[in-house]
Protein backbone atom coordinates (compact mmCIF):
# COMPACT_ATOMS: atom_id res chain seq x y z
CA UNK A 1 0.00 0.00 0.00
CA UNK A 2 1.49 3.50 -0.69
CA UNK A 3 1.96 5.98 1.57
CA UNK A 4 1.46 9.44 0.69
CA UNK A 5 2.02 12.83 2.06
CA UNK A 6 -0.52 15.41 1.31
CA UNK A 7 0.46 19.30 0.81
CA UNK A 8 -2.16 20.95 1.27
CA UNK A 9 -3.42 24.32 3.29
CA UNK A 10 -6.73 24.63 2.12
CA UNK A 11 -8.92 22.25 4.55
CA UNK A 12 -12.05 21.25 2.37
CA UNK A 13 -9.47 20.85 -0.67
CA UNK A 14 -6.67 18.41 1.86
CA UNK A 15 -9.97 16.66 2.72
CA UNK A 16 -11.41 15.89 -0.41
CA UNK A 17 -7.81 14.38 -1.82
CA UNK A 18 -7.12 12.62 1.09
CA UNK A 19 -10.85 10.86 0.77
CA UNK A 20 -10.06 10.13 -2.84
CA UNK A 21 -6.41 8.66 -2.41
CA UNK A 22 -7.66 6.56 0.60
CA UNK A 23 -10.61 5.26 -1.30
CA UNK A 24 -7.64 4.30 -4.27
CA UNK A 25 -6.15 2.09 -1.64
CA UNK A 26 -3.61 4.66 -0.14
CA UNK A 27 -2.17 5.43 2.93
CA UNK A 28 -2.51 9.20 3.71
CA UNK A 29 -1.58 11.62 6.09
CA UNK A 30 -2.67 15.24 5.10
CA UNK A 31 -0.86 18.51 6.60
CA UNK A 32 -1.38 22.20 6.52
CA UNK A 33 2.17 23.90 5.23
CA UNK A 34 5.40 22.90 3.69
CA UNK A 35 7.43 23.17 7.10
CA UNK A 36 5.09 19.99 8.70
CA UNK A 37 5.40 18.37 5.82
CA UNK A 38 9.57 18.59 6.52
CA UNK A 39 8.93 17.61 9.92
CA UNK A 40 6.80 14.53 8.42
CA UNK A 41 9.36 13.04 6.29
CA UNK A 42 12.00 13.37 8.84
CA UNK A 43 9.81 11.23 11.12
CA UNK A 44 8.09 8.60 8.61
CA UNK A 45 8.81 6.75 4.98
CA UNK A 46 6.53 8.09 1.77
CA UNK A 47 5.81 7.37 -1.42
CA UNK A 48 4.97 10.41 -2.52
CA UNK A 49 4.27 13.75 -1.98
CA UNK A 50 1.51 15.61 -3.23
CA UNK A 51 1.98 19.47 -2.50
CA UNK A 52 0.16 22.51 -3.14
CA UNK A 53 2.30 25.29 -4.49
CA UNK A 54 1.20 28.51 -2.61
CA UNK A 55 0.97 27.71 0.78
CA UNK A 56 2.21 29.92 3.72
CA UNK A 57 5.29 29.95 5.77
CA UNK A 58 6.59 27.11 2.95
CA UNK A 59 5.31 26.50 -0.30
CA UNK A 60 5.45 24.24 -2.73
CA UNK A 61 8.50 25.24 -4.48
CA UNK A 62 10.40 25.50 -1.34
CA UNK A 63 9.29 22.17 -0.07
CA UNK A 64 10.87 20.68 -3.43
CA UNK A 65 14.24 22.59 -2.58
CA UNK A 66 14.27 21.34 1.02
CA UNK A 67 14.11 17.90 -0.55
CA UNK A 68 15.98 17.99 -3.02
CA UNK A 69 19.06 18.72 -0.45
CA UNK A 70 18.49 15.33 1.14
CA UNK A 71 19.80 12.02 -0.02
CA UNK A 72 16.89 10.19 -0.02
CA UNK A 73 13.76 11.92 -0.02
CA UNK A 74 9.84 11.28 -1.80
CA UNK A 75 9.30 12.18 -5.15
CA UNK A 76 7.29 15.06 -5.04
CA UNK A 77 4.43 15.98 -6.97
CA UNK A 78 2.78 18.95 -7.68
CA UNK A 79 -0.58 20.18 -7.63
CA UNK A 80 -0.95 23.40 -9.61
CA UNK A 81 -3.83 26.05 -10.45
CA UNK A 82 -3.88 28.85 -13.20
CA UNK A 83 -1.50 31.79 -12.29
CA UNK A 84 1.11 28.92 -10.67
CA UNK A 85 2.97 28.40 -14.02
CA UNK A 86 6.35 30.42 -13.21
CA UNK A 87 6.37 28.89 -9.84
CA UNK A 88 5.47 25.01 -10.77
CA UNK A 89 8.04 25.46 -13.81
CA UNK A 90 11.03 26.01 -11.00
CA UNK A 91 9.92 23.42 -8.83
CA UNK A 92 9.96 20.89 -11.43
CA UNK A 93 13.75 22.34 -12.62
CA UNK A 94 14.28 21.65 -8.88
CA UNK A 95 13.31 18.39 -9.34
CA UNK A 96 9.89 17.87 -8.68
CA UNK A 97 8.75 14.70 -10.18
CA UNK A 98 5.45 15.38 -12.36
CA UNK A 99 2.23 17.64 -11.46
CA UNK A 100 -1.24 17.56 -11.40
CA UNK A 101 -3.47 20.79 -12.63
CA UNK A 102 -6.52 21.24 -9.87
CA UNK A 103 -8.37 21.09 -12.39
CA UNK A 104 -8.07 17.38 -13.72
CA UNK A 105 -7.01 15.88 -10.14
CA UNK A 106 -10.49 13.99 -9.96
CA UNK A 107 -9.60 12.94 -13.41
CA UNK A 108 -5.37 12.19 -12.97
CA UNK A 109 -4.12 12.44 -9.71
CA UNK A 110 -4.88 8.75 -8.73
CA UNK A 111 -2.84 7.73 -11.79
CA UNK A 112 0.16 10.11 -11.74
CA UNK A 113 0.63 9.06 -8.08
CA UNK A 114 0.53 5.20 -9.37
CA UNK A 115 3.07 6.08 -11.95
CA UNK A 116 5.24 7.73 -9.76
CA UNK A 117 5.61 5.42 -7.22
CA UNK A 118 6.06 2.46 -9.02
CA UNK A 119 8.75 4.34 -11.43
CA UNK A 120 10.29 5.11 -7.70
CA UNK A 121 10.07 1.45 -6.54
CA UNK A 122 12.03 0.68 -9.78
CA UNK A 123 14.74 2.67 -8.88
CA UNK A 124 14.36 1.97 -5.18
CA UNK A 125 14.31 -1.96 -5.74
CA UNK A 126 17.55 -2.01 -7.14
CA UNK A 127 19.36 0.22 -4.53
CA UNK A 128 18.21 -2.52 -2.44
CA UNK A 129 19.79 -5.24 -4.23
CA UNK A 130 22.95 -2.81 -4.43
CA UNK A 131 23.28 -2.25 -0.84
CA UNK A 132 24.06 -5.87 -0.54
CA UNK A 133 25.92 -6.73 -3.29
CA UNK A 134 29.63 -6.94 -1.23
CA UNK A 135 31.59 -7.43 -4.40
CA UNK A 136 31.20 -6.60 -8.28
CA UNK A 137 33.97 -8.17 -10.13
CA UNK A 138 34.57 -8.27 -14.23
CA UNK A 139 37.41 -9.78 -16.28
CA UNK A 140 38.38 -8.70 -19.37
CA UNK A 141 40.51 -10.11 -22.18
CA UNK A 142 41.44 -7.35 -24.70
CA UNK A 143 43.72 -7.61 -27.67
CA UNK A 144 46.11 -4.87 -28.21
CA UNK A 145 43.91 -2.58 -30.17
CA UNK A 146 43.91 0.45 -27.75
CA UNK A 147 40.07 1.03 -29.58
CA UNK A 148 39.16 -1.54 -27.07
CA UNK A 149 39.95 0.91 -24.19
CA UNK A 150 37.04 3.66 -24.33
CA UNK A 151 34.04 1.34 -24.50
CA UNK A 152 35.70 -1.15 -21.64
CA UNK A 153 36.27 2.44 -19.74
CA UNK A 154 32.81 3.05 -19.94
CA UNK A 155 31.45 -0.11 -18.94
CA UNK A 156 33.68 0.10 -15.72
CA UNK A 157 32.19 4.02 -15.41
CA UNK A 158 28.68 3.13 -15.30
CA UNK A 159 29.45 0.35 -12.26
CA UNK A 160 31.16 2.90 -10.34
CA UNK A 161 28.56 5.30 -10.85
CA UNK A 162 25.66 2.60 -9.75
CA UNK A 163 27.96 1.86 -6.69
CA UNK A 164 29.43 5.67 -5.90
CA UNK A 165 27.19 8.12 -8.02
CA UNK A 166 27.20 10.08 -5.03
CA UNK A 167 30.92 10.95 -5.06
CA UNK A 168 33.08 13.36 -6.51
CA UNK A 169 32.54 13.75 -9.83
CA UNK A 170 36.13 14.23 -10.30
CA UNK A 171 36.86 10.80 -8.95
CA UNK A 172 35.08 9.41 -11.51
CA UNK A 173 37.51 11.08 -14.19
CA UNK A 174 40.87 10.84 -12.46
CA UNK A 175 40.20 6.97 -12.57
CA UNK A 176 39.76 6.50 -15.93
CA UNK A 177 42.72 8.52 -16.77
CA UNK A 178 44.61 5.69 -14.66
CA UNK A 179 42.68 3.15 -15.99
CA UNK A 180 43.47 4.41 -19.02
CA UNK A 181 46.90 4.76 -18.42
CA UNK A 182 47.62 1.22 -17.16
CA UNK A 183 46.04 -0.17 -20.10
CA UNK A 184 48.18 1.53 -22.66
CA UNK A 185 50.95 0.73 -20.63
CA UNK A 186 49.78 -2.97 -20.66
CA UNK A 187 49.45 -2.69 -24.50
CA UNK A 188 52.43 -0.55 -25.89
CA UNK A 189 55.31 -1.76 -23.15
CA UNK A 190 53.64 -4.90 -22.12
CA UNK A 191 52.39 -6.29 -25.02
CA UNK A 192 53.71 -4.86 -27.65
CA UNK A 193 57.29 -4.08 -25.75
CA UNK A 194 57.78 -0.98 -27.45
CA UNK A 195 60.04 1.36 -25.11
CA UNK A 196 58.27 4.33 -23.64
CA UNK A 197 61.80 6.03 -24.48
CA UNK A 198 60.95 5.63 -27.83
CA UNK A 199 58.64 8.60 -27.48
CA UNK A 200 61.13 11.07 -26.76
CA UNK A 201 62.51 10.76 -30.32
CA UNK A 202 59.26 11.26 -31.43
CA UNK A 203 55.52 10.23 -31.22
CA UNK A 204 55.06 9.66 -35.33
CA UNK A 205 58.57 6.64 -34.75
CA UNK A 206 56.61 5.83 -31.47
CA UNK A 207 52.90 4.90 -32.76
CA UNK A 208 54.50 3.72 -36.29
CA UNK A 209 56.31 1.09 -33.92
CA UNK A 210 52.74 -0.24 -32.06
CA UNK A 211 51.58 -0.27 -35.46
CA UNK A 212 53.56 -2.66 -36.97
CA UNK A 213 54.17 -4.85 -33.87
CA UNK A 214 50.23 -5.20 -33.95
CA UNK A 215 50.65 -7.35 -36.69
CA UNK A 216 54.08 -9.43 -35.61
CA UNK A 217 54.44 -12.58 -33.13
CA UNK A 218 54.56 -12.72 -31.14
CA UNK A 219 53.80 -9.55 -30.13
CA UNK A 220 50.17 -9.49 -31.60
CA UNK A 221 49.05 -12.72 -30.03
CA UNK A 222 49.88 -11.34 -26.76
CA UNK A 223 46.74 -10.43 -24.53
CA UNK A 224 45.52 -7.63 -21.56
CA UNK A 225 43.60 -8.97 -18.71
CA UNK A 226 41.75 -6.34 -16.96
CA UNK A 227 39.86 -7.77 -13.30
CA UNK A 228 37.82 -4.99 -11.91
CA UNK A 229 36.76 -5.33 -8.06
CA UNK A 230 34.07 -2.89 -6.86
CA UNK A 231 33.48 -2.94 -3.20
CA UNK A 232 31.10 -0.64 -1.07
CA UNK A 233 34.96 0.54 -0.05
CA UNK A 234 35.98 1.58 -3.05
CA UNK A 235 37.47 -0.16 -6.07
CA UNK A 236 40.29 -2.16 -7.22
CA UNK A 237 42.19 -2.66 -10.65
CA UNK A 238 44.15 -5.74 -11.68
CA UNK A 239 46.01 -5.11 -15.38
CA UNK A 240 48.12 -8.08 -16.61
CA UNK A 241 49.97 -8.03 -19.44
CA UNK A 242 52.10 -11.22 -21.61
CA UNK A 243 55.19 -9.54 -22.18
CA UNK A 244 58.39 -10.33 -20.65
CA UNK A 245 57.95 -7.33 -17.34
CA UNK A 246 60.52 -5.22 -16.13
CA UNK A 247 62.28 -4.49 -13.13
CA UNK A 248 60.08 -2.60 -10.71
CA UNK A 249 62.75 -0.93 -9.05
CA UNK A 250 64.26 0.32 -12.18
CA UNK A 251 61.59 2.94 -12.61
CA UNK A 252 62.36 6.11 -11.56
CA UNK A 253 60.31 7.49 -8.82
CA UNK A 254 56.93 7.50 -10.31
CA UNK A 255 55.74 10.11 -7.82
CA UNK A 256 58.40 12.87 -8.67
CA UNK A 257 56.71 15.70 -10.15
CA UNK A 258 59.73 15.75 -12.74
CA UNK A 259 57.88 13.31 -14.58
CA UNK A 260 55.17 15.99 -15.50
CA UNK A 261 58.17 17.53 -18.15
CA UNK A 262 58.85 13.98 -19.58
CA UNK A 263 56.86 12.61 -22.19
CA UNK A 264 57.38 9.04 -20.42
CA UNK A 265 56.72 8.38 -17.20
CA UNK A 266 53.61 10.81 -16.78
CA UNK A 267 51.07 7.84 -17.46
CA UNK A 268 52.48 6.42 -14.18
CA UNK A 269 52.86 9.16 -12.36
CA UNK A 270 49.06 10.41 -12.94
CA UNK A 271 48.20 6.31 -11.86
CA UNK A 272 50.08 6.76 -8.73
CA UNK A 273 48.58 10.35 -8.32
CA UNK A 274 44.72 9.81 -8.72
CA UNK A 275 45.07 6.24 -6.93
CA UNK A 276 45.59 5.58 -3.50
CA UNK A 277 47.41 1.91 -3.71
CA UNK A 278 49.64 1.34 -6.39
CA UNK A 279 51.80 -1.84 -6.71
CA UNK A 280 53.47 -4.10 -9.55
CA UNK A 281 54.22 -7.55 -9.11
CA UNK A 282 58.23 -9.32 -8.85
CA UNK A 283 58.13 -9.41 -12.90
CA UNK A 284 56.60 -6.03 -13.81
CA UNK A 285 53.97 -7.61 -16.27
CA UNK A 286 51.32 -6.65 -13.61
CA UNK A 287 49.76 -3.32 -12.01
CA UNK A 288 47.29 -3.19 -9.31
CA UNK A 289 45.55 -0.35 -8.45
CA UNK A 290 43.59 0.56 -5.33
CA UNK A 291 41.41 3.46 -4.47
CA UNK A 292 38.83 3.82 -1.50
CA UNK A 293 36.08 5.94 -1.74
CA UNK A 294 34.79 8.27 0.73
CA UNK A 295 30.84 8.42 1.69
CA UNK A 296 29.39 11.95 1.16
CA UNK A 297 30.21 13.83 4.39
CA UNK A 298 33.10 11.67 5.48
CA UNK A 299 34.88 14.50 4.74
CA UNK A 300 33.46 16.74 6.71
CA UNK A 301 33.30 14.46 9.61
CA UNK A 302 37.07 14.49 9.27
CA UNK A 303 37.57 18.35 9.26
CA UNK A 304 35.46 18.98 12.28
CA UNK B 1 -25.58 30.14 -12.27
CA UNK B 2 -27.51 32.64 -9.95
CA UNK B 3 -30.03 30.65 -7.22
CA UNK B 4 -32.95 33.00 -6.80
CA UNK B 5 -30.91 34.01 -3.71
CA UNK B 6 -28.51 36.03 -5.67
CA UNK B 7 -25.96 33.93 -4.91
CA UNK B 8 -23.62 32.34 -7.87
CA UNK B 9 -23.21 28.95 -7.44
CA UNK B 10 -22.08 25.64 -9.71
CA UNK B 11 -23.76 22.94 -9.28
CA UNK B 12 -22.07 20.14 -10.81
CA UNK B 13 -19.17 20.86 -8.09
CA UNK B 14 -21.34 19.11 -5.41
CA UNK B 15 -22.32 16.82 -8.18
CA UNK B 16 -18.61 16.01 -8.70
CA UNK B 17 -17.98 15.85 -5.16
CA UNK B 18 -20.41 13.06 -4.42
CA UNK B 19 -18.94 11.11 -7.36
CA UNK B 20 -15.48 11.15 -5.54
CA UNK B 21 -15.93 10.04 -1.75
CA UNK B 22 -20.38 9.85 -1.80
CA UNK B 23 -22.97 11.39 0.21
CA UNK B 24 -21.34 11.64 3.93
CA UNK B 25 -18.21 13.08 2.14
CA UNK B 26 -20.08 15.65 0.40
CA UNK B 27 -22.02 16.34 3.62
CA UNK B 28 -18.94 16.96 5.85
CA UNK B 29 -17.30 19.16 3.16
CA UNK B 30 -20.16 21.01 3.04
CA UNK B 31 -20.09 21.88 7.13
CA UNK B 32 -16.64 22.18 7.44
CA UNK B 33 -17.00 24.91 3.98
CA UNK B 34 -19.92 26.55 6.86
CA UNK B 35 -18.01 26.63 9.13
CA UNK B 36 -14.54 27.62 8.05
CA UNK B 37 -15.52 30.96 5.93
CA UNK B 38 -16.50 32.50 8.47
CA UNK B 39 -13.58 32.12 10.69
CA UNK B 40 -11.21 32.50 8.04
CA UNK B 41 -12.81 36.16 6.88
CA UNK B 42 -12.84 37.29 10.52
CA UNK B 43 -8.94 35.89 10.28
CA UNK B 44 -8.97 38.45 6.91
CA UNK B 45 -10.19 41.31 8.36
CA UNK B 46 -8.23 41.21 11.38
CA UNK B 47 -4.93 41.10 9.38
CA UNK B 48 -6.40 43.75 7.11
CA UNK B 49 -6.61 46.00 10.45
CA UNK B 50 -3.32 45.53 11.17
CA UNK B 51 -1.91 45.77 7.70
CA UNK B 52 -0.78 42.35 7.42
CA UNK B 53 -1.12 42.20 3.48
CA UNK B 54 0.82 38.69 3.45
CA UNK B 55 -1.33 37.01 5.55
CA UNK B 56 -4.65 38.41 4.07
CA UNK B 57 -3.42 37.40 0.67
CA UNK B 58 -3.06 33.43 2.12
CA UNK B 59 -5.77 33.50 4.08
CA UNK B 60 -7.69 34.50 0.13
CA UNK B 61 -5.58 31.86 -0.88
CA UNK B 62 -7.01 29.24 0.80
CA UNK B 63 -10.33 30.09 0.59
CA UNK B 64 -10.08 30.47 -2.95
CA UNK B 65 -9.08 26.82 -2.84
CA UNK B 66 -12.17 25.79 -0.88
CA UNK B 67 -14.87 27.94 -2.68
CA UNK B 68 -13.50 26.42 -6.18
CA UNK B 69 -14.15 22.59 -4.85
CA UNK B 70 -17.73 23.13 -3.68
CA UNK B 71 -18.84 25.41 -6.72
CA UNK B 72 -18.93 28.94 -4.93
CA UNK B 73 -18.51 30.70 -8.44
CA UNK B 74 -19.38 34.08 -7.16
CA UNK B 75 -17.19 33.39 -4.30
CA UNK B 76 -14.39 32.12 -5.67
CA UNK B 77 -14.16 35.11 -7.75
CA UNK B 78 -14.05 37.73 -4.90
CA UNK B 79 -11.49 35.66 -3.24
CA UNK B 80 -9.31 35.55 -6.18
CA UNK B 81 -9.51 39.30 -6.71
CA UNK B 82 -9.19 40.02 -3.10
CA UNK B 83 -6.12 37.56 -3.23
CA UNK B 84 -4.64 39.73 -6.32
CA UNK B 85 -5.09 43.05 -4.49
CA UNK B 86 -3.34 41.57 -1.22
CA UNK B 87 -0.57 40.55 -3.52
CA UNK B 88 -0.52 44.09 -5.12
CA UNK B 89 -1.04 45.84 -1.74
CA UNK B 90 -4.33 47.70 -2.45
CA UNK B 91 -5.93 48.14 0.95
CA UNK B 92 -8.08 50.59 -0.19
CA UNK B 93 -9.91 47.82 -2.48
CA UNK B 94 -9.32 44.88 -0.10
CA UNK B 95 -11.60 47.06 2.56
CA UNK B 96 -14.05 47.85 -0.22
CA UNK B 97 -14.11 43.72 -1.06
CA UNK B 98 -14.23 42.38 2.37
CA UNK B 99 -17.81 43.50 3.35
CA UNK B 100 -18.95 42.04 -0.20
CA UNK B 101 -17.54 38.52 0.36
CA UNK B 102 -19.77 38.16 3.79
CA UNK B 103 -22.49 39.28 1.82
CA UNK B 104 -21.73 37.25 -0.84
CA UNK B 105 -21.23 34.18 1.76
CA UNK B 106 -24.68 34.75 3.00
CA UNK B 107 -26.38 33.85 0.18
CA UNK B 108 -23.95 30.81 -0.33
CA UNK B 109 -24.33 29.55 2.65
CA UNK B 110 -28.42 29.90 1.72
CA UNK B 111 -27.80 27.54 -1.68
CA UNK B 112 -25.80 24.95 0.66
CA UNK B 113 -27.85 24.89 3.57
CA UNK B 114 -30.67 23.88 1.19
CA UNK B 115 -28.51 21.26 -0.72
CA UNK B 116 -27.69 19.70 2.88
CA UNK B 117 -31.18 19.47 3.61
CA UNK B 118 -32.13 18.29 0.28
CA UNK B 119 -29.04 15.22 0.59
CA UNK B 120 -30.17 14.47 4.14
CA UNK B 121 -33.92 14.13 3.45
CA UNK B 122 -33.20 12.20 0.34
CA UNK B 123 -30.77 9.78 2.33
Amino acid sequence: MARILVVEDSELQAKVICAQLEAAGMQVLCVSDGIKALEAIDEDRFDAVVTDMIMPRVNGLQLVESLSQKRHSPPVILMTAFGNDEIAAKALAKGAASYVPKAQIEHDLVDTINNTVALQRAGDEQSRALERLIVEQALFVLENDPALIPPVISYIQSRLNERFGDADENLMVQTSIALQEALLNAIHHGNLEVSSELREQGSEIYHQQIEERREQSPYKDRRVTLKSEVSPEGYAFTITDEGPGFDPSSVPDPRDPANLERVSGRGLYLIFTFMDEVEHNDSGNEIRMIKKVAEPGDNEAEEE
Amino acid sequence: MTDSSGGSYDASALQRLERMGGNKLLLELIEMFLEHVPKKLDDARNALDQSDLPLVADTMHSLKSSAGMIGATGFYRLTERAELKAREGDQVELSRLLPEMFAEFDQTKQILERERQERIESS
